[in-house]
Formats: C-alpha cells, sequence, structure tokens
C-alpha cells in the first residue's frame, strides 16, 4: 500500500514536470481591417494591367483572397492624368497604353470605405551590353561502363564484373561572362536570370520545347555566407535569380561573371552495342540547347521588394532570426508597383 | 582636479583596514564616520580605507551591516593606523546600523547602484535549487531578465552585451553555463556584488549599460572551513583556510554538474542490446565545471598579494565506437576487421586570473597594481575514422578514411592598471587609474583535413578557412573626485578617457561623469547623475538563449563605437534605520547600436558580419521603486519599474522598420518583483520570490495578402508565357506575402512567477548541515517563451474532409520545477 502511494506521488510529480509546454493561445491585439492590395510590374512592351484584392487576417481560414473588382484607378504618366483603367477580370485592370523609358508612372486607387491608395514607380533606362562569352571548365570525369550482374544458383548477387565503358560523362561549370555598360550615374538596380531552352526537332522542325530556369552563382556579389558549416563547407550560393546593384561600378563599363553547373555525356561506340540505336531512337529527331541570359534593369521598388520577399521565403522564423519584413511602396495600402526593362542574349550549346 | 585640492596642515589621516573578526576577510564598503566633523568614508574593494580629520578630538563610528558597530574616541595629533576587526552581531534586530556612508544610502553620492548581500542571493530561489548571482540581480529594478530561464540581462533599456562583469575588477566575457541558464559565477566564492546601472563612477567604463562588479573572498585568515553541497544537477565544495596564520590565505571552489555521468550506464544499456556484435562503445554528455581559487599574503600592513583564478568549461562530448573482428569468408581464407569511430567534442568557458598588489604609498594614498589574462574560447572538433582490414595468408590491405573538422573561436585579453584612492582631505575622496588592455580577438577558423587510403589510391585534404586574428589595444585613464560640500552636499565628479586602436583606425572618447546628493536630513536625499559611456565591442549573439557560438568582435571602420548618455534622478530615504526605499527615474539615449537586419543570423562565423547588422539610436526611459531590508530577521526587497526602451534605425541604407520607432526587444512595461527571506528559528528559514512583468515583445505578420508571378520566375514558368498584352494576374494562396505592420509588434502574455526556498538547518557534531528544498514556479504558470503561428489539418466528421485551421502557439519552457539540495559546512 505504501509503495502504491509513493508511485501515486511520483506520477503526479513527474506529470507536473513534464506537463506539455506547448498550448493555443487566443490572440490578444486588434484585429485590423483588411488592407487593400495592389500589385503591378510594368515593363515598356506590355500594358499596364494592376491586380487589386483585399488581404486577410492571419488566423483567418479564409482559402482566397477577395478581389476588389468595382475601384476607380487612375493613371498618371509623369504627373500627366491619362486614364481610368478598364476591369478586366477577376481584380485585374488594364490600360490601354505602354509605358516608356524613364517615364514615372502613377496610380490612384479609389475603392469604397478606404483612404486613396497610390503608388508610382519610373520605368528604368536599359543596360547596355557590349559583350558576351562562355567558356566550359571541366573538374571531373567519370565513365559509364557496363556491368554484368553474375547469378550464383537461384540467388542473386549483387557482386559484378567490369565491362566496356560507354559513355564518359565530365561535370564541371559553365562560365559567362557579360560586358556591360551601367546607363548613369543614378543607383541601378538588377536582375539576372539564366534559362535553358531545349527545342526538340523531327526533320527539322520544331515538335516540342522546354525550358527551365538554371541556379547560378554571381561572383562577387554573393551573400555573406555566415554559418559555421558554410564555412567548414566552403560551399557555393546558386541562386535561381540573382539581385544586385550596380554599387561597385556606378556609371562604368563592368563585366558580369557568372557560372552554373554543368555536364556533358559523351556517347562512346560501345555504346550502340548495348543500345543499339543510341540515344535516340529516331535519327531523324534532333535536340538543340540554348542558353539565355535574362539581364533586366529594375527600379529601385522591385528590387527592394524581390529581395526582401526572396529573403522572407528562405528565413526560418523562430528563436534566431527577425521575420523579414517584406518591401511594398503602396501608400494606404500593401503590394507592390515594380518596373523593369529587358536586355536578353542567346548561347547556342553545342 | 588633483591639484586644485588644497591640503590643510592642520589635518591627520586615520587609516587601515577592515576585516571580519572571524574570518579576517576584508569587508568592502564599511563604514567610517566621525560624528564630531560629520566627515565620513567608506572602505575600498581591497577592505583599505582613509580618512583625513581636522586635528583634535575625533569620534569614530565604524559599522558595516549585519556587524556590531564600533566606537573609538581619541585625541587626533599624529596620523594614525587603525585596523578594525568587526565581530559579526548576534542579534540583527538590535543592531544600530549607521547607513549613512554605505555606498548605496541615502548619505552617500552614488545613486542607480544596488549592492545585494551575498547571503541574500544564495537565499533566493532559483530554477534547480542553484543560487546564482545573475538571477538575483535580474530581480532588481531596473534589470530585465531575457528569456525565461536565462541568465541574459537588459539593463535600463539596454542590449545583453552591454553589461560589463567584472571578477575582481577583471572583464568576463562569456557569464553563462548551459545556454544561459547559470551564470559562471558560484556563489560560494563571491564576497560581493555590486551592480552600477547609471551615475557611473569615473573609474569604471567600457560598456553602456550596466557595471556588475563581482568580488571574490579571499580565505579565512584563521582555521580551515569548509562547505559540501549536494544538489540535483550538481555538487560543490569550498574550502578556504590560512595557509600561513594570518598571513597567508587560500579560498578554493569548485562545481560540477554530472548529469552526464548519471546518463553513462543508460547508454551503456543501450549499446549492450543494439551493438552487441560489434563491441560497440558509446560515452556521450554534457556538464560544466568552473573553479575559483585565490590565494592571498600579507606581506606587511602596507603590502598584500593576491593571486586569483576563475576557470570554467562547458562540455559536450560524444565518443563512439564499433568493432567487428570475426568476418570470414571460408573459399577465400579471408579474414576482414572492420573499425569505425566518430568523435565530437566541444568546449567553451572562461579563464580570469590575475596577480594584484595592494600598496599603502602613504596613509592617504593607496595603491592597486594588476596584471591580468582574461579569456573566452569556443573550440570545437568533429572526427570520424572507419578502417577495413582484409588479411588472407599472403597478404594485409588496409583501407582507411578519417576526416576531422575543427572550429575555434574566442577573445583573450592582456591587462595591465594600477588604481589609487587619494584621501588629501576631509572634503576629498580621490581615485585615479590607468588602465591598458590588448585584446586579441579569434574571429573564428575552422580546419578541415581529410584522409582516404584504399589499395591504390591515397587522398589527403587539409585546408583552413577563416578570418585572421585581430589585435586591438584598449586604454582607458581616469580620475574622480567624492566631495563634500558643507553638510548638505556631496557631488562625485570624474572624467573618464578611453581610446581603442584597432586594424590602423583609432577610437577616442572622453566621458564626463557627474552625481551629486542634497542632504535634506539625515534619512532623506535627494540625487542626481549624469554619465556618458562608451563600448568597443560587439557581441555577436541572438537575442534570445546564449549559444557558445556568441562572439565578440571589435569596432571596425565601418562599425563606430556605440555610446550613451544618461541623466538620472531619485530620492532616498532611510525608514527608521531599518529599510532604504529609493525612487529614480532615469532617461538614457544610445547611439550606433547595432541590430541585425531582417532575417540575419549569427551561427558562430565573424566573417561579413558587418554587412549582416545596421546601425542606429535608441532610448530608454522609465522610474524604479526599490525598498531594501538588507539585515534582521527578514530581509528581501519590493522592486517596481515602469520603463519603455525604443529604437530607431533610419540612417540610410540601414533601415529597419521602414524608419520608423520600434519598441527593444525586451521592452516592457511593468516589472514588478518581491523578494522575501525570513528566518523562523535558527533551524529553519524560508524565502520567496514573485515576479510579474509585462510581456515579451515579437514580430508576427498580422495580415497575408497575395503577391502576382514576378515576371521570367518559377512563379509562372510552368505557364511560359511571355507578358503581352492579352497577359492577366492569376495568383493562389500559395503566393502569399505575410504583411508585418512593425518590428516587435506583438506583445506576448504577461510573465509571472511564483518561487519558494526552505531551508532546514542542523548542528552537527562538526558544522551544520543544511537540507534545501526549491520550488521554481510553484503554481506552474505557463509563462510564454515564443509564440508563432501555426497551421494544422483537422478533420471534420460531418463532412468527412479536412480543414485548414489556424492558430497561435504558444511555448512555455518551465513549469513547475521542485529541487533539493544537501550542504554541510563546517
Amino acid at each position: 500500500m505504501k509503495l502504491y502511494r509513493y508511485i501515486i506521488y511520483i506520477s503526479i510529480a513527474t506529470a507536473l514536470i513534464f506537463t506539455s509546454c506547448k498550448k493555443e493561445i487566443e490572440f490578444n491585439g486588434e484585429i485590423s481591417e483588411p488592407l487593400i492590395v495592389l500589385n503591378s510590374f510594368l515593363n515598356t512592351d506590355s500594358l499596364i494591367v494592376v491586380k487589386l484584392s483585399k488581404s486577410k487576417f492571419f488566423l483567418s481560414n479564409q482559402t482566397k483572397y477577395d478581389n476588389v473588382n468595382n475601384a476607380e484607378i487612375s493613371l498618371y504618366i509623369n504627373s500627366q492624368y491619362k486614364e481610368k483603367l478598364t476591369f478586366i477580370s477577376e481584380g485585374n485592370y488594364s490600360s490601354s497604353i505602354k509605358p516608356a523609358i524613364g517615364d514615372t508612372v502613377a496610380l490612384s486607387v479609389l475603392v469604397d470605405g478606404y483612404d486613396e491608395i497610390k503608388t508610382s514607380s519610373i520605368i528604368p533606362e536599359n543596360v547596355i551590353i557590349l559583350s558576351s562569352d562562355t567558356t566550359y571548365t571541366v573538374n571531373h570525369v567519370e565513365y559509364d561502363v557496363i556491368y554484368d550482374e553474375i547469378m550464383y544458383g537461384e540467388m542473386m548477387y549483387d557482386e559484378t564484373i567490369q565491362g566496356d565503358t560507354i559513355a564518359i560523362n565530365k561535370s564541371g561549370y559553365l562560365n559567362f561572362r557579360i560586358h556591360i555598360k551601367d546607363p548613369s550615374l543614378q543607383p541601378n538596380y538588377y536582375r539576372l536570370i539564366l534559362k535553358n531552352i531545349q527545342v526538340y526537332k523531327h526533320n527539322g522542325n520544331e515538335f516540342r520545347r522546354s525550358s527551365f530556369f538554371v541556379p547560378i552563382n554571381l561572383e562577387g556579389f554573393e551573400d555573406v555566407n555566415g554559418s559555421v558549416l558554410g564555412m567548414i563547407t566552403g560551399e557555393e550560393q546558386m541562386s535561381i535569380q540573382q539581385l544586385f546593384t550596380d554599387e561597385m561600378f556606378n556609371g562604368k563599363e563592368f563585366t558580369l561573371k557568372f557560372k552554373t553547373d554543368y555536364m556533358k555525356q559523351i556517347i562512346l561506340p560501345a555504346y550502340n552495342d548495348y543500345f543499339p540505336g543510341g540515344l535516340l531512337p529516331d535519327p531523324e529527331t534532333t535536340i538543340e540547347g540554348y542558353y539565355t541570359v535574362n539581364l533586366q534593369s529594375i527600379s529601385k521598388e522591385m528590387y527592394l521588394y524581390l529581395k526582401s520577399k526572396e529573403e522572407a521565403e528562405s528565413t526560418m522564423n523562430g528563436l534566431f532570426t527577425e521575420p523579414v519584413q517584406v518591401y511594398n511602396n503602396i501608400k494606404n495600402g500593401v503590394g507592390i508597383l515594380g518596373s523593369y526593362t529587358n536586355n536578353e542574349v542567346t548561347f547556342e550549346m553545342k | 582636479m588633483l591639484l586644485s585640492i588644497s591640503v590643510c596642515a592642520q589635518n591627520y589621516t586615520i587609516s587601515g583596514y577592515i576585516t571580519d573578526d572571524k574570518s579576517g576577510e576584508t569587508l568592502i564598503n564599511a563604514s567610517i564616520f566621525d560624528t564630531n566633523s560629520k566627515k565620513g568614508n567608506v572602505s575600498n574593494v581591497y577592505g583599505f580605507y582613509s580618512l583625513t580629520l581636522p586635528k583634535g578630538y575625533v569620534n569614530l563610528q565604524y559599522s558595516y551591516v549585519g556587524y556590531n558597530t564600533q566606537l573609538i574616541n581619541f585625541n587626533l595629533n599624529k596620523d594614525t593606523v587603525i585596523n578594525i576587526n568587526f565581530k559579526e552581531s548576534i542579534d540583527l534586530q538590535e543592531v544600530t546600523i549607521i547607513g549613512h556612508q554605505r555606498i548605496t544610502g541615502v548619505q552617500a553620492s552614488q545613486m542607480s547602484a544596488i549592492e545585494v548581500p551575498i547571503s541574500q542571493i544564495k537565499s533566493v530561489p532559483t530554477l534547480f535549487g542553484e543560487a546564482d548571482v545573475i538571477k538575483a540581480l535580474q530581480l532588481l529594478p531596473g534589470v530585465m531578465a531575457g528569456s525565461e530561464g536565462s541568465t541574459g540581462m537588459h539593463v535600463r533599456g539596454g542590449g545583453p552585451d552591454e553589461n560589463l562583469f567584472l571578477l575582481d575588477g577583471i572583464p568576463v566575457y562569456n557569464v553563462n553555463h548551459m545556454a544561459g541558464f547559470f551564470s559562471v559565477f558560484n556563489p560560494d566564492a563571491i564576497k560581493n556584488v555590486t551592480l552600477y546601472k547609471g551615475s557611473f563612477p569615473a573609474r569604471f567604463g567600457g560598456r553602456l549599460s550596466s557595471i556588475i562588479d563581482v568580488r571574490m573572498n579571499d580565505g579565512n585568515d584563521k582555521k580551515i572551513h569548509g562547505n559540501v553541497s549536494l544538489g540535483l544537477i550538481s555538487s560543490k565544495i569550498n574550502l578556504e583556510g590560512p595557509i600561513i596564520k594570518g598571513k597567508t590565505t587560500f579560498n578554493i571552489s569548485a562545481r560540477r554538474t554530472y548529469s552526464d555521468l548519471l546518463l553513462q550506464p543508460i547508454l551503456k544499456l543501450g549499446m549492450a542490446q543494439d551493438f552487441a556484435d560489434d563491441e560497440g562503445k558509446l560515452t556521450s554528455g554534457y556538464y560544466f565545471y568552473d573553479i575559483n581559487a585565490k590565494i592571498s599574503h600579507k606581506f606587511s600592513n602596507n603590502d598584500r598579494l593576491s593571486l586569483s583564478l576563475y576557470m570554467g568549461d562547458d562540455v559536450i562530448y560524444t565518443n563512439f565506437r564499433t568493432k567487428q573482428t570475426n568476418q570470414y569468408d571460408d573459399d577465400s581464407n579471408t579474414r576482414y576487421e572492420d573499425s569505425e569511430r566518430m568523435k565530437l567534442n566541444w568546449y567553451w568557458g572562461n579563464i580570469v586570473s590575475s596577480i594584484r598588489w595592494n600598496h599603502i604609498i602613504n596613509n592617504k594614498l593607496f595603491v592597486n597594481t594588476t596584471a591580468a589574462y582574461t579569456r573566452y574560447r569556443f573550440d570545437m572538433s568533429v572526427g570520424a575514422e572507419a578502417k577495413m582490414l582484409t588479411i588472407t595468408p599472403d597478404s594485409t590491405t588496409v583501407q582507411s578514411f578519417d576526416m576531422s573538422l575543427g572550429y575555434n573561436s574566442g577573445i583573450e585579453d592582456m591587462t595591465i592598471k594600477a588604481d589609487f584612492d587619494y584621501a588629501p582631505h576631509p572634503d576629498h575622496d580621490v581615485k585615479f587609474g590607468i588602465n591598458h588592455t590588448y585584446h586579441t580577438f579569434r574571429p573564428g577558423v575552422s580546419v578541415t583535413q581529410m584522409n582516404m587510403i584504399d589499395d591504390k589510391n591515397t587522398l589527403n585534404y587539409d585546408t583552413v578557412i577563416g578570418d585572421k586574428n585581430i589585435f586591438s589595444h584598449e586604454t582607458m585613464l581616469y580620475a574622480e573626485d567624492d566631495i563634500s560640500i558643507g553638510y548638505a552636499w556631496k557631488v562625485n565628479v570624474g572624467l573618464h578617457y578611453s581610446m581603442m586602436n584597432v586594424e590602423k583606425t583609432t577610437y577616442q572618447s572622453i566621458q564626463p561623469r557627474l552625481s551629486f546628493r542634497i542632504l535634506a536630513n539625515d534619512n532623506l536625499s535627494f540625487k542626481g547623475g549624469y554619465a556618458a559611456m562608451s563600448q568597443y565591442v560587439h557581441l555577436l549573439s541572438n537575442s534570445y538563449v546564449s549559444l557558445p557560438t556568441d562572439l565578440w568582435v571589435p569596432v571596425t571602420k565601418r562599425i563606430k563605437p556605440m555610446n550613451s548618455h544618461q541623466y538620472s534622478a531619485g530620492v532616498f530615504y532611510n525608514l527608521m534605520d531599518l529599510i532604504d526605499l529609493s525612487v529614480e527615474g532615469y532617461y538614457k539615449s544610445m547611439h550606433n547600436l547595432i541590430e541585425y537586419k531582417d532575417g540575419a543570423t549569427f551561427l558562430g562565423s565573424s566573417t561579413g558580419w558587418e554587412d549582416k547588422v545596421v546601425m542606429g539610436d535608441g532610448w530608454a526611459y522609465g522610474v524604479e521603486f526599490l525598498a531594501q531590508k538588507s539585515f534582521g530577521k527578514t530581509t528581501g526587497w519590493i522592486g517596481y519599474t515602469w520603463s519603455k526602451a525604443e529604437r530607431l534605425f533610419n540612417r540610410p541604407g540601414q533601415e529597419l522598420n521602414y524608419g520608423k520607432v520600434f519598441p527593444a526587444k525586451f521592452d516592457r512595461r511593468h516589472d514588478v518583483s518581491i523578494v522575501v527571506s525570513h528566518k523562523f528559528s535558527e533551524r529553519f528559514d524560508l524565502s520567496g520570490t514573485w515576479v510579474f512583468s509585462t510581456g515579451n515583445t515579437g514580430t508576427l505578420a498580422f495580415q497575408k495578402y497575395e503577391s502576382i508571378p514576378t515576371p521570367d520566375s518559377w512563379d509562372n514558368a510552368s505557364y511560359d508565357i511571355p507578358y503581352d498584352d492579352s497577359y492577366t494576374y492569376t495568383s493562389d494562396e500559395s503566393m502569399s506575402v505575410d504583411y508585418i505592420s512593425g518590428r516587435n509588434n506583438f506583445r506576448y502574455n504577461p510573465y509571472h512567477r511564483l518561487d519558494l526556498g526552505l531551508n532546514f538547518h542542523k548542528k552537527k557534531k562538526y558544522g551544520t548541515r543544511t537540507w534545501n528544498i526549491s520550488i521554481y514556479n510553484v503554481y506552474s504558470n505557463n509563462n510564454p517563451f515564443l509564440v508563432y503561428p501555426d497551421e494544422s489539418m483537422v478533420y471534420n466528421p460531418k463532412t468527412g474532409k479536412y480543414t485548414i485551421k489556424k492558430s497561435l502557439i504558444q511555448v512555455s519552457i518551465f513549469p513547475i520545477i521542485p529541487s533539493i539540495s544537501y550542504s554541510y559546512k563546517w
């Protein structure tokens, strides 16, 4: 009986010590009204299209955002009133004119029950690409070797015997050099993207095209690698988009050097012994590979927005970091009005 | 300033040391007061005092809290040496305490300083029953604890790296054990703790917000005493006594946690079950230890030498190995031997050592010369080894792989300093000194080695990555004078000059200090003060928990020294010579503060740290109330603080919170602490602590909004649609953006907690044994440690579908925690 009582005492003490330390709590702050959200990226090749919606409370179980379909949006270019944007559908509004480089595009939005929402952006000047080239660096070579599986009785062993070499795989970096002229002494902001495009042709006719974004490392613009692990491994940072400023080359010529992982396979004659017909069963089908470099001049707001959004998405909020505030340039609302101009260089891969 | 003091030929000086009669331990801040001339002074941190008085009849009162007052009357007609041995009071209730001259009392010119008796620190009930100096200080007004259970301190709106912890006058860089849940200061080794949070005397400098002056015991010079304590997580031993009676003393304290030792049998059992065939062995665990040691030698009444050492480390270790020797292939007559080994060792901790020479040049001039070495280091090593032997009758083939990663960082100081106390005149008490420190900052270096050997190839890899050590010189000069002007006025005026030379950049700072007291009557005074402070080092850390990777770095060309200006004023009242009451108000402005950029974190490497931080300003203001009773059967204090601490980071390119003002991380409006100890009898005493504070701040996104696909990105890659006239934006919830209205925009729930400690004493043949029962968080309040939004899938049985439920989750870390300890003191 005494033992039984001790067990109860110990159990109570243990339960108290290891009481669950996580609990749901009521939100004790002020629940604010939804904000008007304005989003648009402007460029000289397109009409101005603006998306309007409403934000939602972070604990709301509402799955969709409410579009704002009854707003009045006035467009001003270089302080001159131009027109009211036309409602298209699902919160989208469009202009009938396209902006030009150097234009200051301002929007004034009226929505019932809200203060006037204002924003503006300047269409940035295009960067001048003076020259470009690529080189290829091989770091590692591997050989594809045919192995024969050997059967011993009814059991299959994974032991193998070395056979013929059918292919050579070379891996390394594809290095790009783009020589540019920064257009003005004003601070300029850039976004660099590399796309791989593969065009499938049959008898010379394109029947399929695929493209994907390729992570790149831009020399001299790496983010600070601050972890112990990063220091030890010395890993290079690769990113789908590179956002950078002209702080180092304001108004001058500069060579952007960036690279991406690259692998090349060389098929040896022995390949056909094992796989008759080679990689492509149909000899009349060909694949053409391209790399396209998009160097965009972007407005400061677009730079700050993309940069902070990228950081917010990659940050693990919690004990060690402050959450990232995503930049917005909408007065009396949230969202982004950004602008960009695009420059594209294509490299054919052989 | 010194030249301006005119020395009167009619004055004589009384000087000497003040010690405890029982232990011979010197007493700090003991009061010496002449009731005839109404002049007085206090003993310095080495127990030395000097009081210059006019020739004639003097009536001296020597007093110290908890000791019988001594009265000496004589005709002063020459310089006189009087060493005082205080006898401890038997009944504290009846002792008359002359609180006039205490450093923090009504009559002192110093304000914004609090002495916490070490007995009070030991009686404060704490987490796991481990008495802790810093946790006791956190209960004082103006001091905010960091996150729950941690030793983080935020004094008057300052940051955690703005506190200077001095152990016998030497800086301790990392004051934390076990991620900040314990401090490095073992109360058994400590004599006195004084916290300065404003109106800093000129002798202190180097940090913006506080100075914590911790003094170690010298050791009993009469006979050997000791204390052994066994707790739930650690054990301690303290020994002190004479080496040469009356001349040389020693004091040594050591403690170690032992959870790792208890873990070993469990690991052994687990290995025996899981790796029985592999001769597996695993040892693993965490512990911390620290050792305080001091040897003091009295050459003569004029010369004393002491050597002191603090050494402590936190250690994480894992050692795992397996070995297989009995694998045979009968067909080929081959035997295989496999062995694998993994080793991980982390060490972090301090060494603080010093040699100190106290010399009385003459009865007016005392000098303390110190040479010191202090260092904090963090060493990490990880190693893995694999070896395979293929043994045939003809040959033995070896295949092996071993790899080791090492990382070490830290800071190392070599200091030489001289501090002078000069009492030239009844109305002047002068202190001046010089301090030079040579800093070596080790910003973090990693070493990677890899060796691979098989029958054909050998691969060796050896690399060292990291920043070079940074060396710097820091020099400080100071002079201060505590001036008595008539009965009512007392002014402490001083100047602190500091200079830091680092990487060909020199920063200098002249910091004026002023504090004054206006005495309305013997029990009531009004005080005011101003202090300018500069700080040349930053702690790269994170604000919640202390990690061993926390790293001190110096200012740079880009990151300027932090500085502050603090103004304070207050009313001090001594109630019936029993309770010290004070109300203080302060305003502090801080400049060149650093904060991490949004999303930036520090995890051990200083590389590029300047790019992760931004510089800005801050200010804090508040009112503090304190009622403190330091002696009698019931002791303790009631503290209340109303305060506000804000930050503004709006310098171009360095904006935080869109360049708008935001509350500091540990900005709390109300902070209450009640600390009471009551001695019911010789056999039983009880202590309790209750704290309440406004919740911490956190950053939450209260709204979510949709974004649109970025041109040429994965957002619209699947469509591969060019932006043309016909394009309209589509979006879905996966492209939401969190809208954060401001940094630290959310207030956690209030924090409150009650702790109790019960002590049962019993006199034994050779000493006294004490059982201590401590209960942390008696009513198990779930105090917020972290709050975050959460999403979970909830099954609805009616619809048969899952829906998303969004909620706010609060994490608490310490529910009720009882603990017990046993100690024996002889």
